[in-house]
């Protein structure tokens, strides 16, 4: 893990920008505007995703991540080889699929099914859990097979980066942009002492010069030159 | 300088000037101990008045520490708390306690305050902390989030105290040296200095 750093690393980066390594006043705040920028990161900017095995209970449900903004697809590996299901936009559950209110899987018709033929999910925000179906024809019926794979689900979702459960270690190259944008926040609301209008404007600067830098990292190359170039080193 | 040396001589200074073998008319230690720390506490009121002073680096040399055994409540069991032998200065935000750090400890406890902690539960940041610390009068109530926090037996206190609460031995750094200290307290005693060539004045 060498290319994470602690939060606390963080902390005592800003802490060390706005003068409070001793007095420890403001760490609470610091570590907790970190947080909301890492968050706000991951969600904007970054492009990284995550990938988790969850496992399917008896509903053949399964919880979406604390940590996620938006589930991407679920799906399973065939062979080495991710096999993504179909996603059902949320206006397919059907008045006929509720029962008492509540939406209810086991009553989607193989209707559905028929015209699919695979597997498939859907999302059920509201309770923060998808579904998963994965229909297949056995001796010229369809059955509902998804409990046979219900230990190889593979869902991809985009995270906020923040897993309430432990520590959290934060990508090398996003630290110089997070320690600016917190700086200037701390600047801005003048803590711990004011400064002049020109420090604040260089600081702003500062940060975007940060944040560009971080955005370069992120990119891939796209086009067949780039991708050349990439391969062959002549950037 | 040494508060014991220190008082010494200011009765020196003072019972050279008043010129009385009435020992009941002479200055007495806890008199001048009392006074001192009159200027020992305006002195550090005008220093820490500057927030540059009050953000900056080295002036731990006043604190001394504590090492207190943590109690825990009798009817809340899950309030911990110490209780300071020594209060310390009033400062803002409750700096005159200037770290709580587990003995053998590393790593110091998040200073809050009651007020503010009742905002951190709901953040995300009161999981992605340690422990925290407020002062309630003259405790400091420890607040953990994390259950391993709760083997922690005794904490190391750092803290500024008063001028009451130094041993005669303890080295004492007056903010504008020792110099202005006596001349404050001869002005409080309403003493203007002088030397022995002027004694006749009297």
């Amino acid at each position: 893990m060498s290319n994470f750093v602690t939060l606390e690393n963080l902390v005592s980066s800003v802490l060390l920008e706005i003068g409070d390594e001793s007095n420890k006043r403001y760490q609470t705040k610091a570590r907790q505007w970190l947080l909301d920028e890492y968050r706000r990161v991951n969600t904007h900017l970054s492009d990284v995703y995550l990938e988790r095995k969850v496992s399917l209970d008896v509903n053949n449900a399964a919880d979406i991540p604390e940590d996620s903004v938006k589930l991407i697809t679920v799906g399973i590996y065939r062979d080495g080889v991710f096999d993504p299901f179909v996603k059902l936009p949320d206006m397919e559950i059907r008045p006929e699929d509720m029962s008492d209110g509540i939406f209810n899987p086991e009553t989607v018709t193989a209707s559905v099914a028929n015209e699919m033929k695979g597997g498939y999910w859907k999302e059920d925000r509201e309770h923060g859990r998808f579904f998963v179906k994965n229909y297949q024809t056995i001796q010229g019926t369809l059955t509902d097979t998804a409990a046979n794979i219900a230990d190889r689900i593979i869902i991809r979702y985009r995270t906020t980066g923040l897993n309430l459960g432990g520590d959290i270690f934060i990508p090398y190259e996003t630290k110089d942009y997070l320690v600016a944008a917190v700086t200037y926040k701390f600047t801005c609301k003048a803590i711990p002492v004011r400064v002049t209008n020109a420090a604040l404007q260089s600081m702003a600067v500062q940060m975007d010069i940060y944040k560009s830098e971080y955005a370069a990292l992120l990119y891939e190359p796209g086009s067949f030159y780039e991708v050349r170039d990439a391969v062959f080193g002549r950037i | 300088m040494i508060k014991g040396a220190l008082i010494e001589a200011a009765k020196f200074e003072i019972d050279k000037q008043s010129g009385t073998q009435d020992s009941l008319k002479q200055s007495h230690p806890k008199d001048i101990e009392y006074q001192l720390s009159l200027a020992y506490s305006s002195m550090l009121k005008q220093y820490f008045a500057d927030p540059r002073n009050l953000m900056a680096v080295d002036f731990d040399f006043y604190a001394k520490k504590y090492t207190l055994t943590i109690s825990q409540d009798s009817t809340i069991p899950a309030l911990r708390y110490v209780t300071l032998t020594a209060l310390p200065f009033e400062l803002p935000d409750n700096l005159g306690v200037r770290s709580v750090r587990p003995l053998g400890g590393y790593f110091s406890f998040d200073r809050t305050t009651e007020e503010s902690l009742e905002t951190y539960r709901n953040l995300e940041v009161f999981s992605f902390t340690d422990a925290l610390f407020y002062k309630d009068g003259s405790k400091l109530m420890l607040v953990y989030t994390k259950d391993k926090m709760k083997l922690i037996s005794q904490v190391v206190v750092k803290l500024i105290p008063h001028f009451e609460d130094f041993l005669p031995t303890d080295n004492i750094e007056f903010p504008m040296g020792d110099a202005e200290a006596m001349k404050i307290l001869l002005q409080l005693v309403g003493i203007r200095p002088t030397d022995s060539v002027n004694d006749d004045v009297k």
